[in-house]
């Protein structure tokens, strides 16, 4: 067997084990992933009542925003889901929990994020598709917008563990990755068009939020090759610049004494 | 052959100072620099089973995670099994076992058997290896009964049963344990230990053992390594270890009737209230077996118990010895 067919076996069982481990507690499992999609439908519903009053926002019609959320959540959903240490790693690297990774026979990058599935993102997920499912029915345009929420998933877990990774440069970068996070977040649940060209050119960069539901969104209107180019060039750019912040700050950590069990 | 060399090896921290005020450290902080470990110099043989003692903080763990890779040193060289673990530490890895006591791998909502079919993805183990390791390690560490139920569900003994077995699904050639019998019962460390001894004669897998339980080191190891930070500062056998400083013992008793004194070659009273004593024995001058007679000449015994001195105490008579004064409690890690 290849080293990456092993791997993908590793990836493929790490999140058996994930979702397993979340099914422990059924009852919370299935509860969580209802309140996620029943909260992404309420922020849909406060869209629906403006559109109501309004034809468009800067441009964008009720659709567009229905679509933008879609591509949103179902990439929070794919990030999490898979990679969903991403969120709590400069706690990990603060409480010294990362000499279990460390000694495995395992890329600690990749060991560390998959190590954990958020159990409410799987709802998010399931909302992503069911809205494109609604908007475009069983279209290609649905597969399509898979595959534009995994490239953007890649993209929103690079930055994120960029930031993470600071912790190991200067002690405790949690409250940091926390306003990141927000404003990766906030950023993506808007029209690019709203804000000004400073912003726009911060949401590209900074805060890459514009990758995240902007641009896909933009393909799955009008796809061009060039864009497509770009977005995929985004994502293999961030993972590697990932690693390289992961990897040299790796050689600062300075481990920990903690009590702590593998939930 | 050696599995293991050290040579110099050092780890400092940098810590902020404590005696600066808060809000000056804010803005203009003064790091020191704490020296968890200062050129440690040792060499495990193949097959060996050492024991790596000190008290808290003399830089047990932190030489441990350096050889297993897991933190880089700040100087100094150091090879596992040929291999400079903090270079090539998936190599090694593949290669190493290791448990941490205060530290679990196995999932703590799933059953075990679920992180020992995850364990065999990492190790790249076929299924087919993985089944017969695991029928053996099953069989051996008696976890048929365990494998099925979530870890949060087990005791600390049958949890570190499975703790150990997943560490040997892959073969290791070199096992490090730190504190593996923390917070057993003796039945369970007696378990534990039975384990280890049974994987270092059956598979000759060298163990690296770090323990605050004299039982561990007097069961298990052949050499005892006293440390402080991170220094070699005794290397011997429990034999001799127990001849020079584990020859003292505890004994405390309830006689039935009241006595004046109690005077006994080798025996210090350390404490005397009522019928009430506690003794503290060299056995290198008088036996047990003589202070429990003497004791019987001014009463009949209600109780008794002995025990052996910690092994904090030890280290402390060992330091003594040494003419080393740093007692625990100063690390870092």
């Amino acid at each position: 067997m290849s080293t990456a067919a092993k791997q993908l076996r590793f990836v493929v069982e790490q999140l058996r084990v994930n979702i397993l481990s979340n099914m422990e507690y059924r009852i919370s499992f299935l509860v969580q992933m209802v309140f996620m999609v029943l909260n992404d439908v309420m922020l849909l519903f406060f869209w629906w009542v403006i559109f109501q009053r309004f034809d468009n926002i800067a441009g964008w019609g009720q659709k567009d925003i229905f679509l933008l959320y879609a591509l949103s959540a179902g990439t929070y959903g794919i990030a999490y889901t898979i990679f969903g240490n991403a969120l709590r790693l400069s706690s990990l690297i603060v409480e010294g929990q990362l000499d279990y990774y460390l000694a495995l026979p395992k890329d600690v990058w990749l060991n560390v994020l998959i190590s954990k599935s958020l159990a409410s993102t799987i709802g998010d997920f399931v909302f992503g598709v069911g809205m494109c499912l609604a908007i475009f029915g069983f279209s290609y345009k649905v597969l399509l917008a898979i595959v534009f929420m995994m490239v953007a998933s890649l993209i929103l877990i690079s930055a994120a563990t960029i930031v993470h990774s600071l912790s190991f440069f200067m002690g405790n970068a949690e409250q940091i990755a926390a306003v990141f996070s927000e404003s990766m977040l906030s950023f993506s649940l808007y029209p690019i068009s709203v804000f000004s060209l400073s912003v726009r050119a911060l949401l590209y960069t900074a805060i890459p939020a514009a990758f995240i539901s902007f641009v896909p969104v933009s393909l799955l209107q009008e796809f061009s090759f060039g864009l497509f180019s770009l977005f995929l060039g985004v994502a293999v750019f961030g993972i590697w610049l990932s690693r390289r912040v992961f990897y040299a700050g790796l050689k600062r950590y300075e481990s920990g004494n903690l009590v702590a069990p593998r939930m | 052959m050696a599995a293991i060399t050290v040579s110099n090896l050092r780890k400092t921290f940098q810590v902020r100072t404590a005696a600066q005020g808060r809000i000056k450290g804010l803005f203009n902080p003064i790091f020191t620099e704490v020296e968890a470990v200062k050129g440690a110099t040792f060499s495990v043989e193949r097959g060996e089973m050492v024991a790596f003692i000190g008290p808290n903080g003399a830089g047990k763990s932190t030489t441990i995670k350096m050889l297993t890779g897991i933190l880089h040193p700040t100087a100094g060289e150091a090879q596992v099994l040929g291999l400079t673990p903090w270079v090539e530490r998936q190599k090694l890895a593949m290669k190493i076992g290791s448990v941490f006591g205060q530290k679990s791998q196995l999932w703590f909502h799933l059953p075990p058997k679920d992180t020992f079919r995850l364990l065999s993805y990492i190790y790249e183990l076929d299924e087919s290896v993985f089944k017969a390791r695991l029928g053996k390690l099953v069989e051996v560490f008696e976890l048929d009964e365990l494998l099925h139920i979530p870890v949060r569900k087990l005791s600390l003994g049958q949890r570190m049963r499975c703790e150990i077995a997943a560490c040997l699904l892959h073969k290791p050639e070199v096992l490090f344990f730190d504190e593996p019998t923390i917070g057993l019962d003796v039945v369970a460390k007696r378990k534990i230990r039975e384990l280890i001894a049974s994987i270092n004669k059956e598979d000759g897998v060298t163990v690296f053992l770090t323990s605050h339980d004299t039982g561990d080191i007097e069961t298990l190891c052949k050499r005892v390594m006293v440390i402080n930070h991170g220094e070699v500062i005794l290397d011997s056998s429990p034999q001799l270890l127990r001849r020079e400083f584990l020859r003292m013992k505890t004994i405390g008793v309830r006689l039935e009737e009241e006595i004046e004194s109690f005077i006994h070659p080798g025996v210090t009273v350390l404490k005397h209230k009522g019928p009430g004593l506690k003794l503290r024995v060299d056995t290198a001058v008088t036996s047990v077996d003589d202070v429990y007679a003497a004791l019987r000449q001014h009463s009949r015994l209600a109780d008794i118990y002995i025990s052996d001195p910690t092994l904090d105490e030890v280290i402390e008579e060992i330091y003594q010895a040494t003419g080393s004064i740093t007692l625990g409690g100063g690390g870092y890690r």
